[in-house]
């Protein structure tokens, strides 16, 4: 029974690495999540270069919860030694999640110089 | 003396400080609005009247008691200030005073209208905050920030006229509450309500029936100037609104219809040419005085009833002359002769209108509450010692009938606003003369426009003029 | 006097000792320091400094996003003039708080420099010009002294507004929107070259002014 089941669990498992990505690392060293935002899932961060060389971040937020959620989110773009960009879009961006929605946030490097981003989510209030 | 006060304590201490207790809530119900020193506001009444306004503001800003900013902790005083220091043309002052006014208008708004001791402003008064910060502003070449005053002033407005309506409405319908669950006050409404006097003050202030509360064509006129010559996309088609606005209320005066016309080609992308607007700030504003008439009313008193004539006060509007019949502009060939664009008489009559019925009744109901001050004190005295018996029932007849309405006012808003609209004239010179009066010739700026203002307390009152570039 | 109504009375002389006092005893608050990165202090009706920052954060990025911004034909950054932005609000503003806001950060992406040298009340730097003066003067060398046709023209332009619109809600509170509007205008088509709105919205009690 066991030796006949084996193979099936395997075949299963390698399927379901196909259809589905890896499940995101737990705590992309990238995304910081506070406690207070924990109950909420977050998508691991997809990273583009636009036309103009800047770094573009997109993480989709599932709000499970009955109720709206207040999230505030803040993103430091890094140079390539690792040192934070001064610039206004590291500033924190408040955003309401609708109820039981995946929402996504995105976040633009100011210039070409950021390498790296780390972006932080917190409640919003 | 001394000696009978402490046998009485030492007798009936808690008779006497029940006959205390009883007689500082009366004195509290009375206490009464605070009084400048007579004196000072004679001084500044005359300086004005002879158009020294620099001895105006100085009187002036002492009765405001400036705090170390220099603005002023008290609001009649302070509007005063504000108002004298922008005809001295001490534009600073001005503004730091009006600024201080409406930061102590803001802490009575905040705290729901509870004026206190402070001065029962008017919205009429919070508009003409800001049109005289305006001008001002515009004094001390600041555009920018006349720009925000006279949106303030709009933003009062329009706020207001709900806000207000709720309010009186609630206080009438309270007024209505408080009659229906005592019949004898609304008999002693009633009776109020049926006084000559009150009939005659309302007659007087029907006179104004065409002008709306609550909205000031004064303020609005002087936006509706700047907004045509500031040159900013999308003021012109604001200046449009704000002449038809003002054209409405104050029946169409020629003066206001060429403007109308001025701006509704300026919103169609036709530059107005230069002008010069003589802004004329005439008479002195109405007055009030207190108005007691008596209602009878029935009063408990040494453990029975008896009816006693209440005296009831109102605060009367009392309205005050032009200082002239208007000015006469000379601008080169071209004349022009001042007509009235707004009249805060009008404005604070139709206001006055509004609160009048709700001022009543809280009038008649303060009245009773005082003479049941009196039956309270009737009853805690009944078993006191004789002599504080007689001290608190005098103290709480004086009280009922000491009452005392708020009949301040800003002195310094004129009767009515005035204006005429020349060509800028070719030498610069431009001359006013009032109707009867004095006559003045000015230099106006050339290749812009201008508003000059003019400002007359009363008859007789020297031309107090300033000229701002727009 | 029975012993229950002296607890009355008492009330009444405090009530009366209440009436009598003004109504203006408010507790004073310590001074506290604000971290701009982490600023949650309360908000007012009116504008902060994080309104300002974030109507600008939003628009530079739409500006950048917008793709319109490409280099001059030498490959150079544009270069951007300083006009008009009209405050049509009821809150004292210096509107060069907003517009410094934004060039810095069109500064710093590379993209956009801004010119002190035009200004639509003069220069925002008059002294770029005055030193050209030293050209008279035998005191200075001559070779550290900008030379003629130095100077780079500006060919973007930025205006704007800020407008204010209130209404009443339900419930006798009050929405206050604020309206940034900002347009960059290419000074050799005099076509806007990209425009930008970003509103920034309160609800708050109705009581009193938002100023």
């Amino acid at each position: 029974m066991i030796r006949r089941s084996l193979p099936l669990l395997a075949l299963g498992l390698g399927l379901a690495a196909c259809s589905t990505p890896p499940p995101p690392p737990p705590g992309d060293p990238r995304l910081i999540i506070t406690p207070a935002v924990q109950s909420l899932s977050f998508s691991a961060p997809v990273v583009n270069a636009g036309p103009d060389g800047r770094l573009r971040v997109n993480v989709n937020v599932v709000n499970p919860h009955g109720g709206d959620f207040p999230l505030r989110i803040q993103t430091d773009w890094l140079d390539e030694t690792g040192r934070p960009l001064p610039t206004l879009q590291s500033r924190p961006v408040f955003r309401s999640l609708a109820r039981q929605t995946v929402t996504t946030i995105e976040a633009d490097a100011p210039s070409p110089r950021a390498r790296d981003f780390r972006m932080t989510f917190d409640i919003g209030n | 003396m001394v000696a009978a006060w402490a046998r009485m304590a030492g007798e009936g201490g808690a008779r006497w400080r029940q006959a205390a207790a009883a007689t500082v809530l009366v004195a509290a119900l009375a206490a009464c609005a605070p009084q400048a020193d007579p004196a000072s506001v004679a001084g500044f009444r005359q300086a004005v009247a002879t158009g020294n306004f620099q001895a105006a503001t100085n009187i002036a800003t002492a009765l405001a008691r400036p705090d170390s900013s220099g603005r002023g902790t008290e609001l009649l005083w302070s509007l005063n200030a504000g108002a004298a220091a922008l005809h001295a043309q001490d534009h600073p002052r001005s503004v730091t005073m009006l600024d201080g006014a409406e930061e102590l208008m803001r802490g009575v708004e905040e705290a729901g209208l509870n004026f206190g001791q402070t001065y029962r402003f008017g919205t009429y008064d919070a508009v003409m905050v800001n049109a005289y910060k305006a001008m001002a502003m515009l004094g001390r070449g600041d555009r920018d920030n006349a720009r925000v005053e006279m949106n303030r002033m709009e933003e009062r407005q329009a706020r207001t006229v709900q806000r207000f309506r709720d309010q009186i409405s609630a206080a009438q319908q309270a007024a209505e509450q408080q009659a229906a669950s005592d019949p004898s006050r609304a008999q002693a409404l009633q009776n109020a309500q049926n006084s000559p006097e009150v009939r005659e003050q309302l007659q007087a202030l029907d006179r104004w029936r065409s002008y709306q509360p609550f909205v000031n064509p004064a303020g609005t006129y002087l936006r509706g100037v700047f907004l045509l010559n500031s040159g900013v996309p999308g003021d012109a088609e604001a200046a449009r609104n704000a002449f038809e606005r003002v054209a409405g209320i104050a029946g169409n005066p020629r003066v206001v219809a060429e403007d109308l016309a001025m701006a509704r080609r300026a919103a169609s992308g036709q530059r107005p040419g230069h002008h010069v607007w003589v802004i004329f700030e005439n008479g002195q504003s109405p007055l009030f005085e207190q108005l007691n008439f008596t209602v009878p009313m029935p009063v408990f008193m040494h453990g029975g009833v008896t009816v006693r004539p209440v005296t009831v006060s109102m605060p009367r509007m009392v309205f005050q002359p032009s200082a002239y019949e208007g000015l006469e502009v000379q601008a080169g060939a071209q004349r022009a002769t001042t007509q009235i664009v707004g009249s805060i008489e009008g404005v604070m009559a139709s206001e006055f209108r509004t609160r009048y019925n709700a001022l009543l009744a809280a009038a008649v109901f303060e009245a009773i509450a005082k003479a049941a001050g009196i039956s309270i004190v009737g009853a805690a005295t009944q078993r006191a010692h004789p002599a504080v018996a007689i001290l608190a029932d005098l103290a709480a007849t004086a009280a009922a009938n000491v009452t005392q309405s708020d009949t301040r006012s800003w002195y310094m808003l004129p009767r009515e606003f005035q204006a005429a609209r020349v060509p800028v004239p070719a030498n610069g010179q431009l001359s006013l003369r009032a109707l009867g009066g004095p006559a003045e010739t000015i230099s106006v700026p050339q290749g812009r426009s201008s508003i000059v203002v003019v400002k007359a307390q009363n008859p007789g009152s020297p031309l107090t003029i300033q000229v701002h570039p727009l | 006097m029975t012993d229950t109504a002296r607890p009355a009375r008492r009330a009444l002389l405090a009530g009366a000792a209440l009436l009598a006092l003004p109504a203006c005893v408010a507790g004073e608050m310590a001074t506290q320091r604000v971290d701009p990165r982490n600023d949650r202090t309360p908000i007012g009706m009116g504008l902060d400094n994080r309104d300002f920052e974030e109507a600008a954060r939003a628009l530079v990025r739409s500006m950048l996003e917008s793709g319109r911004l490409q280099p001059r034909p030498d490959g150079q950054p544009r270069v951007m003039a300083i006009s008009r932005i009209t405050n049509d609000t009821t809150l004292r503003i210096n509107t060069n708080e907003l517009t410094q806001l934004v060039s810095v950060e069109l500064n710093n992406s590379g993209r956009v420099v801004t010119t002190t040298a035009v200004g639509l009340d003069g220069p925002a730097d008059p002294l770029a010009m005055q030193t050209r003066q030293l050209r008279q003067s035998g005191e200075f060398n001559q070779r550290t002294v900008a030379a003629r046709g130095q100077m780079i023209a500006p060919d973007l332009s930025l205006s704007g507004n800020i407008i204010q619109r209130s209404t009443r809600v339900d419930g006798g509170a009050m929405r206050v929107d604020y309206v940034f509007q900002l347009n960059l205008t290419n000074i050799r088509t005099g076509i806007a070259l990209w425009q930008g709105q970003e509103v920034i919205s309160r609800v708050g009690s109705g009581r009193t002014v938002m100023w």
